[in-house]
Order: structure tokens, then sequence, then C-alpha cells
């Protein structure tokens, strides 16, 4: 089996958005919404600190679909839209999905996000990854951890691009794998574990 | 009948205000659901509250219509075709504000195509069919007088009852994800349909009466008034509970609490709490009470509109604080994130609900109202003696 | 296109995008209601069937081309931008403004056709024209000022925010000023470079070494946020063991993944350093056998006068004589250089240094009937002051942490990488990088593996190739400019004036001062790529084309990061922009010049490529595409390059951090000076308490990617206080507020941030106007320049950061 997934080295995320953005261009995500974007935790402003001058900490929090071996949002999806690809994966079949939102409820992680409008981009032109299906009006969309590269053999956008190499990518069932070593080595963690979603992105440091 | 005009009148109105909510519906459908006030950090709202509401209110009718049968209540078997004609009208106004808040309702048709098992919405959509199904048998039959097929009917109707509103409240009450996930949530949900179902249909068998088109009796309306009065009680009593289980450890669901204690919610819980549930169980606590119609009316309304209150801060609560926090927070994806930058994001869900909302909740429920017209119009006979009839407006004008 | 611009005019950018949606809304329930087999047709990928080819391109110039990128185009539209795939992970770079061009380079802030200014200057109102009258205009125009005020009357400046693809031409066959001095980044360089006789810039080794050293101090560098791309050199040693500390008086991002965060008040950072150097030299951590054999603190100074011993005046003079006499006949020459004593404790005399059997460190000695005294004997006496109380009374940094900074740096091998920020934007900048070379060369923290002093975070490799270029007559030569842009608007010597890119808004301080010199000029012209703050206060503004247009299949080459990299045609020229190349030859072309230009872009990137030097031996345009548009240096595969080693073209060949030419400004070792404005016991305060920091940030470059639409998805322009100064405003997160001082004052909102220090207001320096209620960060900035500055190697710096203001609420 295969079950493709991310570990993500806090320490080395500098809260560039390079990710966020390279994810939105790959996926030709639309206006006014990410799938992937760079939280700082626990602090209200995006290069704030925690703390109080000069006894401060910031942690940025890179967080899109966390890809749950026990996905909430695939339990409650009422036509099978949301389902598990046999590399691991958790997508979504646009064509199944009917608005319902249900899963948006259900994810912990507010990792989707909905078509609410007609998707606009300020460039007037579709961008990013030829192979990626245009999303319309009334759909729900998330990471899919780039799917369409990943299916010809190339990392996620997000990971080839962060400047950092902050993000380690491959098969979470390969023991040996830079992934699996990784969060073995760093003793990795999942957000929100006692929600029992069981994520495939894993964080360490 | 000396109403007649007037209510020609009001169905003339309800169908105005329907005809304006199909048309908002239609803007809706074109334009997406970005013109209402729902976003993607609170991604439910208005349609969902009165989806529950609704719910709810359908099942004070068909319950006391199907107790009557299953326990043999004799007197709450002349109140079972209003009854239930409130049952399916009210499960009909669910239905559609479900279908309204559907993005891509183009493509419903997967759900029968592929239903996916483990799905609450699937049962919910499945449960919601049955109980509207044995509404319309119920209707159907108790209007022949079939009174066989109706009592074997109503040993069904009752724990499809119990189960509608169960099942709606494990669309939220599973969901470990927000602060509704909760055992008591299906309980709640029963006892609020309980209370908000018998409240309204105490209004709608005032307002048949006041129409001429049915009475009820003293009697039965103050009994059927201290049946809600126990109801509230439940009502309260769960609420109680699930309050004490999220407050007592100081932990996780502080947060929830706090919102609905002090924060964006409280408003609504605290009217709930007081208008909704205290005054009406004051009021109709006393026997004396009950006795005057006018505060039981008085008491009834309170209680929906507590309930309707209740469905607010349930629903918005688990929206305001995310799990995961942090600045930016969370990308809307609303037409003003699109259009706009600095409107792009939030750290804490709020929510509005647009006119155009507004306006299609409106529709919705002026159909429902002239469904009921039309309805009880067609289905209901003043059966009742005369000398009881009079005595009753000998009453309202005391 | 024609028009786009003015319509966009009188309303604002938040109504035309509403403006923009509601059309967007109004075509989708068009479309919807129109086909409603769309409604149930199954969502297919983006472009099946388009039309998609990659290539290859180099981005920023602005942050010196760190970027190899690979650009996917479909349907003549750019639609991905990656990395270039190149097998050294260092140079595999992009970051969110790269990948933000995708919408940028559409984006409505885009010039999109030459325009004449209408209205009054400021007001914003234009009018389109042709690229013909715009050449036209401007020809006659410059004809008129170098007629009427001499050649040198005409002033021609670029800065790398327009596309600045190619070396400019212009101002060379013009015989026009093309900008002297810079002003800005090169402060601390001011200061360091004397000591180890190099530029002072860029450090001569690089980031890669870092593994090796034990400690690295980073001073006014923020590489995590300003310098993504060299981040992983950050982390690999911080990883490898090399601890981190980092200086900044705000809680930046790299303070905040550093091992240390030295939190010291704004403009003190000369403090800091003279602070250490006491304790080292009170603790005696310096390195003693660095300091005898690879510095001149053993060499013997005049006590009266400070000046170094010269064992034969006489010669000295005379080969001084010759020097001037050479120069004057303008032949190559040497300059002299002193015959330099130590005291031989073994002769028990002041002797030649070559001499000296057993030179003394220390001591005062007569000599002649002269007193004359070692430098670090000098040192210790310069630096009794500074004790770590004194330095914790300046820095407000406590002083056993001074001490603990000193010992770890001391004890090595370290590294000192500054950046440009911070104190660079103070009139004491190149206080603190004499301080960085006095430190480094007391404790033997340069030289070797793993030390070293200079800007590490943008050139990090040790290969540079020698380009050739376009053969232009010889007389063709701009006119010295012997002022920066920041002199040349307090004269009236410049009578006409063209930028490219927003020079006038950026390069000079205090704005209204600027304006006033803009207001003075008979013509001004700018060319950019977006409507940046400038173009509003200019007669005509032509459209530049972004990095990614071009013309030609080759739009210009460079060699960066020790690559020599080419920059392919990825679009076409967009709306009617042209390249900077073309704006300068159409107006070659209408004064009649234009024979001397090369035909097209790619014909002058081809004669760049024309070079004798061996690393690029046999490179040619076609290799280049061959390569997806980078070829590596010849000879470049050893990451590290030599060692720096010991030996210097400083007059003895020793690290000197003596500057015996400020003697004058009493800071021949450096000494503490108080900010010029932003102190803490400035009486200004009074009015205008709160220290004012402008700096580079992740979001732009400059005021680049302020109209970059994903980018302002994350980011928009806004102050920020401490929570304890916001509070005592009256302010919250989000206000609108007016930042003044007597010079000016500009309108923004406000966050509050806990990583401010307090009775500081830190903002990302530059934005363009419209972002900013129409108005200039710049209008309060400090323009007051040191007298100082003029006897260093790079000029005066522009004290953006010595600027004390207020803010107070709008409307409040």
């Amino acid at each position: 089996m295969t079950r493709l997934a991310m570990a993500i080295n806090r320490h080395r995320c500098i809260g560039c958005s390079t990710c966020a953005l390279s994810c939105k261009m790959s996926n030709n995500v639309p206006d006014g919404m990410l799938w992937n974007r760079v939280l700082n935790e626990g602090a209200n402003t995006y290069d704030g600190a925690v703390g109080e001058y000069p006894n401060l900490s910031r942690r940025y929090l890179p967080l899109a679909c966390q890809h749950c071996d026990n996905p909430a949002c695939q339990r409650v999806c009422p036509t099978g839209a949301t389902y598990t690809d046999e590399c691991g994966r958790v997508e979504i079949d646009y064509d199944k999905c009917i608005g319902c939102r249900m899963c948006m409820a259900a994810c912990p992680y507010n990792a989707r996000t909905f078509n609410w409008a007609e998707p606009v981009r300020d460039t007037g032109f579709n961008y990013g990854e030829a192979a990626v299906p245009a999303r319309r009006r009334g759909v729900m969309e998330k990471c899919t951890l780039c799917k369409e590269r990943a299916d010809r053999g190339d990392v996620p956008m997000c990971v080839q691009n962060c400047p950092t190499d902050a993000r380690i990518y491959g098969d979470l069932d390969d023991p040996e794998s830079a992934v699996s070593r990784a969060i073995r080595e760093n003793n990795g963690y999942v957000l929100l574990e006692d929600k029992g979603t069981r994520p495939k992105v894993h964080y360490f440091n | 009948m000396q109403t007649s005009s007037k209510a020609k009148g009001a169905m003339i109105a309800l169908a105005a205000l329907t005809a304006i909510g199909v048309a908002a519906w239609i803007y809706q459908l074109a334009s997406g659901l970005a013109v209402t006030g729902m976003s993607n950090i609170n991604s439910w709202g208005a349609y969902i509250i009165m989806f529950m509401l609704f719910v709810g209110l359908s099942a004070g009718g068909l319950i006391v219509a199907s107790s009557a049968h299953v326990f043999n209540i004799q007197k709450f078997k002349k109140v079972a075709l209003p009854a239930v004609i409130t049952s399916t009208v009210c499960i009909c106004c669910a239905g559609m504000f479900i279908l309204i808040d559907l993005g891509g309702i183009q493509r419903v048709w997967r759900i029968l195509a592929g239903p996916n098992p483990s799905s609450v919405l699937v049962w919910d959509m499945t449960i919601i069919t049955i109980y509207l199904i044995i509404n319309i048998l119920d209707l159907v039959w108790i209007t022949r007088g079939d009174e066989h097929k109706v009592e074997v009917l109503s040993r069904i109707a009752l724990p499809v009852a119990i189960l509608v509103h169960s099942v709606t409240a494990w669309i939220f009450g599973l969901q470990i994800a927000r602060a509704w996930y909760s055992a008591i949530m299906a309980p709640i949900f029963v006892a609020s349909a309980m209370d908000s179902g018998l409240a309204l249909l105490l209004i709608a068998l005032a307002a048949l009466e006041r129409a001429g088109v049915f009475t009820t009796g003293d009697e039965l309306f103050k009994s059927l008034a201290g049946l809600l009065a126990t109801c509230i009680a439940v009502d309260a009593f769960f609420i109680g509970c699930e309050l004490l289980t999220m407050a007592y450890p100081q932990a996780g669901e502080a947060v929830a609490l706090g919102h609905m204690l002090t924060g964006a919610t409280a408003p609504f819980f605290w009217f709930e709490v007081i208008c909704g549930l205290l005054v009406p169980f004051c009021i109709l606590v006393f026997a004396k009470n009950r006795e005057k119609r006018g505060l039981v009316l008085v008491a009834s309304a309170l209680v929906v509109l507590g309930v309707f209150a209740k469905r607010v801060w349930l629903l918005l609560t688990s929206f305001i604080t995310p799990n995961v926090q942090g600045a930016n927070g969370i990308s809307l994806g609303t037409y003003a994130a699109q259009a706009d930058a600095a409107d792009m994001w939030a750290q804490v869900g709020s929510y509005a609900p647009t006119p155009i909302e507004a306006l299609i909740v409106i529709g919705v429920i002026s159909l429902g109202a002239l469904a009921f017209m039309i309805l009880s119009g067609k289905l209901l006979t003043p059966s009742t003696p005369k000398d009881e009839a009079s005595n009753t407006t000998a009453e309202n004008a005391a | 296109m024609n028009g786009t611009r003015e319509s966009l005019k009188g309303i604002t950018r938040r109504g035309f995008v509403k403006g923009a949606l509601a059309t967007g809304a109004i075509a989708a329930a068009a479309g919807s209601a129109a086909t409603a087999q769309s409604w149930l047709a199954p969502a297919k990928a983006v472009a099946d069937d388009a039309d998609e080819h990659v290539s290859f391109t180099y981005h920023n110039e602005h942050c010196l081309c760190n970027c190899m990128l690979k650009c996917t185009v479909r349907d003549g539209r750019l639609c991905m931008i990656e990395p270039r795939p190149n097998d050294d992970n260092r140079f595999h770079n992009v970051c969110l403004k790269g990948i933000s061009e995708i919408q940028h380079i559409y984006g409505d802030v885009r010039i999109q056709s030459p325009m004449r200014r209408t209205g009054e200057r400021g007001s914003g109102e234009f009018e389109a024209i042709t690229w013909d009258e715009a050449f036209k205009t401007i020809a006659e125009e410059f004809q008129k000022c170098q007629k009427s005020y001499g050649e040198d009357a005409l002033w021609i400046q670029y800065s790398t925010e327009a596309q600045q693809r190619l070396a400019p031409l212009l101002a060379s066959i013009l015989h026009a000023q093309a900008g002297g001095m810079n002003g800005y980044d090169m402060g601390q360089g001011n200061g360091l470079n004397q000591a180890f006789a190099f530029s002072g810039m860029f450090a001569l080794n690089t980031m890669w070494e870092w593994p090796q050293a034990k400690t690295v101090l980073m001073v006014n560098c923020n590489v995590l946020e300003t310098g993504m791309m060299w981040s992983r050199g950050f982390f690999q040693a911080q990883e490898a063991g090399t601890k981190m500390i980092v200086c900044d008086p705000r809680y930046s991002t790299t303070a905040s993944k550093a091992d240390e965060w030295v939190p010291l008040r704004p403009g003190t950072d000369p403090a800091l350093f003279l602070g250490m150097v006491h304790h080292i030299l009170d603790k005696g951590l310096y390195d003693r056998d660095h300091v005898m054999a690879h510095t001149n603190f053993p060499f013997l100074i005049d006590v009266k006068t400070g000046e170094l011993i010269d064992a034969d005046p006489e010669a000295t003079a005379a080969a001084q004589k010759r020097f001037e006499d050479a120069q004057k006949a303008g032949k190559e020459a040497v300059a002299p250089v002193k015959a330099f004593m130590v005291w031989d404790e073994a002769a028990k005399a002041a002797v030649r240094f070559a001499e000296a059997k057993k030179p003394a460190l220390e001591g005062t000695f007569t000599v002649d009937g002269r007193k004359v005294c070692t430098l670090f004997t000098r040192l210790r006496e310069d630096m009794a002051e500074y004790t770590l109380e004194w330095a914790e009374g300046i820095t407000n940094v406590p002083a056993d942490q001074i001490a603990d900074v000193a010992e770890q740096y001391a004890e090595g091998p370290s590294v000192i990488c500054n950046g440009v920020g911070g104190i660079d934007k103070y009139g004491s900048s190149d206080i603190a990088g004499h301080c960085y070379a006095l430190i480094a060369s007391l404790t033997g923290n340069y030289g070797k593996r793993g030390t070293g002093c200079g800007i590490y975070c943008y050139h990090v490799t040790p290969y540079e190739a020698a380009l050739g270029g376009w053969q232009l007559p010889a007389d063709a030569a701009p006119s010295p400019s012997p002022q920066g842009f920041y002199d040349m608007v307090r004269t009236d010597k410049v009578h006409a004036a063209m930028f490219f890119g927003d020079i006038p808004t950026q390069k000079a301080a205090n704005w209204n001062k600027t304006l006033e010199w803009i207001n003075s000029l008979d013509f001004i012209c700018v060319a950019d790529i977006y409507h940046s703050s400038v173009c509003d206060y200019v007669d005509m503004v032509l459209p530049s084309c972004s990095k990614f247009e071009s013309a030609d299949a080759v739009g210009g080459v460079k060699c960066a990061n020790g690559y020599i990299l080419q920059n392919q045609k990825i679009v076409e020229p967009l709306f009617e922009a042209k390249q900077d190349f073309y704006i300068e030859k159409g107006i070659a072309e209408a004064m009649g010049l234009g024979d001397l230009y090369p035909k097209t872009a790619e014909e002058y990137a081809a004669a760049i490529l024309k070079s004798d030097d061996p690393q690029v031996a046999g490179f040619t345009l076609e290799k280049l595409f061959e390569a997806d548009g980078a070829l590596k240096l010849i000879g470049s595969d050893d990451p590290l390059g030599p060692e720096v080693g010991m030996e210097y073209h400083t007059p003895s060949g020793k690290q000197e951090p003596y500057y015996e030419n400020l003697i004058k400004w009493g800071q021949a070792f450096p000494a503490w000076e108080s900010p010029l404005e932003a102190y803490v016991d400035n009486p200004l305060r009074e009015k205008y308490p709160l220290m004012f920091t402008q700096s580079r940030t992740r979001f732009r470059v400059h005021s680049c990617y302020s109209g970059a639409k994903w980018i302002q998805q994350l980011y928009e322009p806004h102050i920020e206080l401490s929570p304890a100064d916001a509070a005592a405003r009256g302010l919250a997160n989000g206000d609108d507020v007016e930042v003044f001082n007597d010079r000016g004052s500009f309108r923004t909102k406000v966050l509050v941030n806990d990583a401010i220090q307090p009775d500081m207001a830190y903002m990302a320096e530059s934005t363009y106007a419209q972002y900013m209620d129409g108005t200039l960060m710049q209008s309060v900035s400090n323009d007051q320049l040191t007298e100082r500055g003029y006897d260093l190697l790079f000029g005066p710096m522009i004290p953006y950061n010595d600027t004390l203001i207020e803010v107070r609420k709008v409307g409040a």
C-alpha cells in the first residue's frame, strides 16, 4: 500500500507563505480563498508574537487538508464526493459534490474552502497545472496533495517551492521514506490528535 | 364566514411574500450562496437554523396525534387532523430549507444515485422522507376516517417522529470537530421539538378557532398547555445537563460556553433561557394561567421564539472559534474576499443573514402558512357543538 | 487600451474592483441562465487542448537575481512559475513574490500606455498618447534642456524597479548625469571596508562556511524575511551546531528562529559593540597571536596627533609628490606607504616593523622626543569609558548579556553577518561597520575559515564573471555626478530628468523637499512597470515591460550566483509596454542617435556574452537555450572558494582597524556618537516620542509588489506599535492613523504587535501612495546628512531610520 503524506518542519517554517501562493497558482485556486495557508499560531497579526516584549515566541503553522486516515469529512459526505484514493489521499469528486457543506462542518481543521460565488480570478484566465480540473460555483475544494503532479511523479508544488525545505513528502507505508524517517526521528506529531482523525500530515520541531 | 375576506387578504399577502421568496431563491441560484451571509468560517446559517426549527415544529403535531391513538388518549384524537396538517406543512418547510441551502442543487440526484451510508445527512434525508410519507398517509386516513389504519400507522409514526429529531440532532451531535459533539444533542432536539411543536400546535388551534374553521375547546387546550409545561421542563433539564458538562471541567468547551454566556451568541442564549424556558414555564405551571387562553398563547409564542433562539446559538457558537487559531485566520471565499484583500480573512467566525436570505426564509414560511390555511380550509370542518364555540367566543371576549 | 488609466482615476480601487465584480456577477448570472447544460457538465481539466510551452528566465534584479525560473505559458499567458530544476539545491529557488507575478503582471496597477500629464502635478490626471508622441516630446525636452543649461543639466537614473534587463546606454550617449553616490545600503560598508581593504559590502567568503563557525552574529539582518532563498544557509548552519545570535530591536522572524536574541534599542549597535570590545579587552579575550601576526595593533602612533609613526617621512613625502604628479599626468601610480614602526622589546627601541625581533603590543614610549604609543594601547584608552554598564544604559541590553555575547564571539570562529537595514539608515552607520572590523581583527575572527564580516545573505557565491557589453563611441560616458540624488535635490543644477523606476520617492528622504525639486524641473519623465508613487508628480509616464516580457527571443543576460542566466521571452509585451532597452532606443532614435544602439535586445545580449573570461568560454545564447537558460561558470564547483586569508591590500598588508584618515572626525577607532535624531534623550521626543524604523519585508522589495493582489491578500501597508504605545494613544488594530513630525505626515493603518519594542514604530519600507490615501512614507523621514560621510568611500548615507514621529488616530 501507499499512503502519501507530508511532514512539516515548523522550526524551518519562516512564515513566508510561498507554499500558500504556490498552491494557489498550481491549483488554479480562485480569488478570496486559499487551499493552503500559513498561520502565526496564537497571534492575532501575521507577524505578531506571543508574550510580552522581550519575552516572546512566534510559531508559524502551515495548514491545509491533513489527509486524515480517519477523515471526518468523508464519513459525513452524503454522495461520496469526498473519498480516499488508492494512495491514501482524501480527494473530492467535484461532479458528485452537492454543496451541502456537511464536510466543512465536520473538518476540525477548517481545511476546506467552498465556491460560494462564481470563481473569480483577477488574471481573467485559468492558471496552474493544465490537468487540474476547474471547479464551479457551489462545490467544495481543498488541498489534493497536488494529485495531478504527484500522479506523474512530481512532488506537490508547496514541497517543491518551499524556500527552506521545510516540507518533506513521501510514503508513510515505507518506513525508510524520508517522510517516515523525519516523523520518527523528530518525534513528529499531528494536529488535534484528540479528535482522532489520524492526519497523514505530520509536524515536527 | 365573516373572516373569509380577511383570510383572503392574508392569503394574497402570503402568496406575494412567497413569490418574492421564490424570486430571491432564483437570484441565489443564479449567483451562488455568496449572496448569503455564510462563509468558509461560518458555513451554515439561516437556512440550517430554520431547517432545525421546522423539523422540531413539525413534531408536536404528529406526536400529539399519534399519542392519541397509541395511548388511546381520546381527547387528543379530536385535534389529530389539525395537528397532522401542522406537522406536514412544517416538515415540508424543513425539507425546502435543506434544498435551498445546497450549493449544487442540480446534482442533488447524486444522493439517490450513490448515497454514502455513513453520512448522517443520508440518514436524515431518509428518515424525513419516511416521516413525510407517514404524515401524508395519516392525513389521508384521518380525513377518510380510516381509524384502524391510523392506529397502526401511529405506532410507527411515534418512533419515527422521535427518530427524525434524533437524526437531525446527530447531523450536529456526531461532529467531533465542533462544540456540538454531545450525546445529549438528540434528547435536547426531541425535547425542543416537543415543546416548540406543541406550542405551535396551540397557536395553530387558536388561530383555526378564531377563523372559525375548527374548534378545539378549552379543556383540551388547557391539557395541551399542561403538557407543554412538562415539555419545557424536560427541555430545560437537558440543556442544564449540557451546560454543566461544558462548564464543570473549565477546559475545552469553556470557549464555546463563553461565547454563549457572554459572547456573540449570548443574546440568543439568554433569550431562550429566560423568555423561552423560564417565563413560559412559570406561566404554564399554574393551572389558573392555563385557563387563560391569551396567556397560553403568549407562552406558546415565547416557546417557539425561544427554540428559534436556541437553534441560533446552538448552530453558530460552534463556528466562532476555529480549533486551529492564528493570524491571518481562515480565507473566507465570499464576494467581499474576492473583491478586497483586506476582507479576505477572519480569525473569528461571524454571521449575519443578508436580505436575500431573509426574503427566502420569509417566502418559505409564507408558503407554509399558505399551505396550512388551504389545507385547513379544505380538510377541517367546524364539527364541534355550537354552544362550545359560543362559550369560547365569550371567553375570548372576556 | 488607451484611456484605461484615466477611466480608473476618480474611483477608488475598492470601487473599481466592486464594479468589475458586479460585471462579473452579471456575466456569471447570464452564463448560468443561458447554458443550463453547464450546470450538469462534468468538471474538466483547466486546459486539455491548450497551446502550452515552457521558457526560462531569472528573477529579480531587485534581489540580485537569486531565482532561476521555469515559466509555463499557456495560450500566450504566463500561467505557472517554478524554480528551474537544478541539481544544486542551493539555486533551486522561488519565493512568494516570484509566484505572485502570475497575477501581478496582468494587474490593474500596470501602466498600460504612454501618458502625458494634463492636470496639476500630483493630480494624477493624464491622457494617453502614442509612443511616437512620447519619444518626440522627450527628445525635444532633453535637447532644450541640454542646449540651455549644458549636457549635465539632464539627469537619467535607473533603478531595479523598472525592467532593467540590460545595462542602460542612454545617459552615456547623451552625456547626461546618471546618478552619483547611492546614499543607502552601504553605511556599514563605509566603516568596514578600510580595515580589510575590500568593498565592505559583500563578505569575501560565503554563508556556506557558516557551519564551520561556532557563532554567527547577525546584525541589522533579517534574512529569514528579506533573503528567504538563503534561509537554508541559516538553518543548515544552525543544524550543524552553529549558534545564531540576532541583534534586532524588533522580534523579527530571524530573531524568533535564532538561538539567542539581543533586543537592543534602535540605532545603538555601535554602543553594543563598543561595550563588547571593552569587555574583551578587560578580560583579555582578544586573540593575542592573531593580533601580533596579522593586525597593525602593535604599530606606533604619535600620542598627540594620533598619526602612525613613519620611519622615513622624507621618503614618504617624496613618494607622495611623485604619486600626485603621476596622477596629474594621468598615469598609473601607486600611493605611497609609510614605513610603519613598532617598539622592539628586544632592542628597547622603535624600529621598522619588518626589523623588529619582539614587537611590543602595549606601551607608551618616547621616540626622538615624541610621545608614542602602540595602537593597542590607544585602543585600551579609547575603549575605557565603554563599560558594560555604560553599554547597557545606551542599548537597554543587560550588561550580562552583552558580556556573554562578547565572550561567545571572542571564542570563535565567529562571523558577523550584517544586512543593510536598521543602523544602516542612521547617521552613525559607518561607526557600526567600523566596530565589526575592530572586534573581528581583535579576536582573530577575520581571514580564516568560519570567520568573516560583511553581507552574506544576497551574494552567496565567490564566483563572478567579467562580461562584455555594447561598444559605444569612445567619448560616450555619463557626465560625472559629483553628488548623489539625495544631494542633487538640494540644488538647482538639473533642469530635466528621466527615471527608470520610482527613484524620487525612494532614494531621498523628506519627500516634501524632493517634491519642491521635482516642481522646479522643466521636464520630468518616468518609465515604470507599475503606477508607483512618483508617477502622479511627473510630466510623462511610460509603460515598461515586466521582467517576463520581451519582444525578442532573448531580453537579457546576467551573471549571478555563479551562473550566466538568460532572460528568455516568456510572454509578448503586455498592453503597450516596451522593454527599457526599446524605450531608450526610441528616445535615441527621436534624437537622431538610434544608430548607436544594437538593433535588438537579443543582439545586445549576445554582445554581453563576448568575453575573454575563461569562466564563460564558449557560452552563447544558443548554448543557454540548450541549458534551459542557465550555465554554471566554468571552474566554480567548489562552493566555498579559496580561504580569504591574512593578506590584504591595506597599506601594511595587515588588518588595519585604525582609520588614520578619520582622526579629524574622532573616529580613528570607532567612538560612540548618538543618532542624529532618534535617540532616547532627544528633547524632540516630547513632541515626537516614537523612533520610526522602516525595513524590508518578505512581502515587497522596496515599493515593488505593492500592487500584487496575491500579496495584498497576505499583507497590506500598516504601521506597527507596541501594545503599550498603542494603548497610550487609544489605538486599536486596524485604526486609521496619521503619522507625522515637523517634516510632514502620511496616513496608514495601525497594527498592535508585541514584537515591537516600546517607544518604537515599525513599518515595512515604501509602498505606492495609492495604498496610503495618496500620502507617502518618505514625508517624515530624516534627510540630514553627516559631514563625515563625504570622507567615506560610499559617501553619506540617508538616515531614513534616524527619525522621530508621533502617531494619532485619523480624525482625532
